[in-house]
């Protein structure tokens, strides 16, 4: 990253995406990725919210069986 | 060249071709998620139907990089039930050596990816089961603790050679009907208890009325696809042999260490699909029924299909395919709205699976003497863990979503359609579905 290759042949190379063995850049990675994942969870949760309160359920209005057929 | 270097060169290729096998297995397997994402949206109705496709693309998003995160992990520490091995598991640890470019492992991240579609898989399986109702953070969070926790954690107890329940009681389920099948299907139930049916489904006295979805057609190539995409499931089943990794130098093997081939697979794959087909033709002639009897039939004889006869395959698979749409009855007089069948589907033809390969391969060696050989009641306790495994997760998860009122679409949000939630629209011409 920016320049700092922690390798410099590809001769005996295994692992090489580890930025050198150092394992406080893996973790933040890790962690970018965890919370990568949860906060899109709360955007949803936030939309959901939104469109529960814009559409509130009146009596009377038959859509809600729509397609709905007797057996 | 040496006969060392020989060897060497030899190991070498068998090492590239287990990668690049296992490889084309994952990207076969995306077609069940496809083929899933088709069925669940046909089988929506018009205003449902992208918060299906949705849901179902947002599973596979999720559970990659959670499967990377802790699903790995989970298989390979967890085989000795609950309490974790941590040296086991150090290989899946995601900032491990393993878990991410390596040029000297091949095989990790293969495997990982197989795993990670079986993973999909459950979820779609779930996701099927809550159409037109649930809500998508409730969803999202369902789907990946069934897929990178719960199906890992029964695949670390019967589907890995040193899993509790494979060393302790011989438990055979070669092409996942309990660790996939029977674990979906059941977490599945215990979220739908807790869900409730779509509005409309069930009358004051408690009979049902018949909810279309808007595309037959599309739920039917849905359908086709999974099967499709079984090849590649089933496939990524077996062991290739001649590396490192593998059982034997010159012969495939199942996920136990038994010798097996990919012949024996496709016949019994083919010869699933069929059984299942015309069983569930015979006692439906319902096309919905005859797509997802296919799907009853794979999972029918998937634990066995290693060793079957393809004969035996057939009837076990057109039993399967009469019981699925059986069970479905049933399911729905317990008051269960299940639109696309998934616990009669998943879960019931999961339990014959199981259980079938206890009858007809009881007495089968394993690959070690020390481990007891396939027997009925191996099989039957794997059918309680199994069904308790994946109930119990889902109906406690589900519970506490419906405390916190996260659960279920409120009915107004139903009324105008899920989709509502993804604003827009799969059908802006405004079609509707009858």
């Amino acid at each position: 990253m920016f320049n700092s290759s922690p390798i410099e042949t590809w001769e005996g190379v295994g692992v090489f995406m580890s930025f050198g063995a150092n394992t406080g850049m893996t973790h933040f990675w890790f962690w970018a990725a965890v919370i990568l994942c949860i906060v899109p969870l709360f955007v949803t949760l936030a939309t959901e919210k939104r469109h529960e309160t814009q559409h509130t359920f009146h009596e009377g209005d038959s859509d809600s069986t729509h397609g709905v057929e007797k057996k | 060249m040496t006969p060392e270097e020989l060897q060497a060169a030899i190991m070498a290729a068998n090492e590239i071709n287990l990668e690049v096998y296992y490889y084309w297995c994952t990207a076969v397997m995306i077609l069940i998620h496809a083929g899933f994402m088709m069925y669940e949206m046909g089988a929506s109705r018009v205003k449902h139907t992208l918060a299906a496709g949705t849901k179902n693309i947002l599973a596979f998003a999720y559970m990659i990089p959670t499967f990377w995160m802790f699903g790995w992990w989970i298989y390979l520490a967890m085989t000795n039930g609950f309490v974790p091995d941590f040296e086991a598991g150090a290989g899946g640890v995601p900032w491990g050596e393993n878990m991410g470019p390596n040029l000297q492992d091949n095989a990790t991240g293969v495997f990982w990816g197989a795993f990670t579609l079986f993973a999909c898989t459950t979820a779609s399986i779930m996701s099927g089961a809550v159409i037109e109702r649930i809500r998508m953070t409730a969803f999202i969070i369902l789907a990946v603790v069934l897929g990178s926790v719960v199906w890992i954690l029964a695949a670390s107890w019967g589907w890995h050679y040193a899993g509790w329940m494979v060393t302790s009681w011989g438990y055979h389920d070669f092409g996942a009907s309990g660790v996939v099948h029977m674990i979906s299907g059941f977490f599945a139930l215990g979220v739908l208890i807790h869900l409730g049916p779509r509005i409309g489904k069930f009358n004051a006295d408690g009979s049902a009325n018949v909810i279309r979805g808007h595309s037959l057609p599309m739920t039917m190539v849905g359908l086709m696809f999974i099967v499709v995409g079984f090849f590649g499931f089933l496939g990524g089943c077996v062991i290739f042999p001649g590396t490192g990794l593998s059982w034997y130098a010159t012969e495939w093997a199942n996920i136990y260490g038994m010798p097996t081939t990919l012949s024996a697979i496709t016949f019994n794959t083919l010869m699933g699909v069929a059984g299942g087909m015309i069983g569930a033709y015979m006692k439906t002639r319902d096309p919905f029924w005859m797509m997802s009897g296919a799907l009853c039939g794979i999972i029918s004889v998937a634990a066995g299909m290693d060793m079957y006869y393809p004969g035996v395959t057939f009837v076990l698979a057109f039993a399967g395919g009469v019981i699925g749409p059986i069970a479905a009855n049933f399911v729905e007089k317990m008051g269960i709205d299940d639109p696309v069948g998934a616990v009669s589907v998943h879960g019931v033809c999961g339990v014959l699976g199981l259980l079938f390969a206890g009858i007809f391969l009881g007495g089968y060696p394993t690959f070690s003497e020390d481990i007891p050989a396939i027997t009925f009641f191996g099989q039957f306790k794997g059918v309680i863990v199994m069904a308790l495994l994946g109930f119990i997760p889902g109906f406690v998860l589900a519970w506490l979503f419906k405390a916190m009122g996260i659960l279920r679409a409120g009915d107004g949000v139903q009324e105008v359609g899920m989709d509502v939630e993804i604003e827009a629209m799969a059908y802006p011409e405004d079609i509707k579905s009858n």
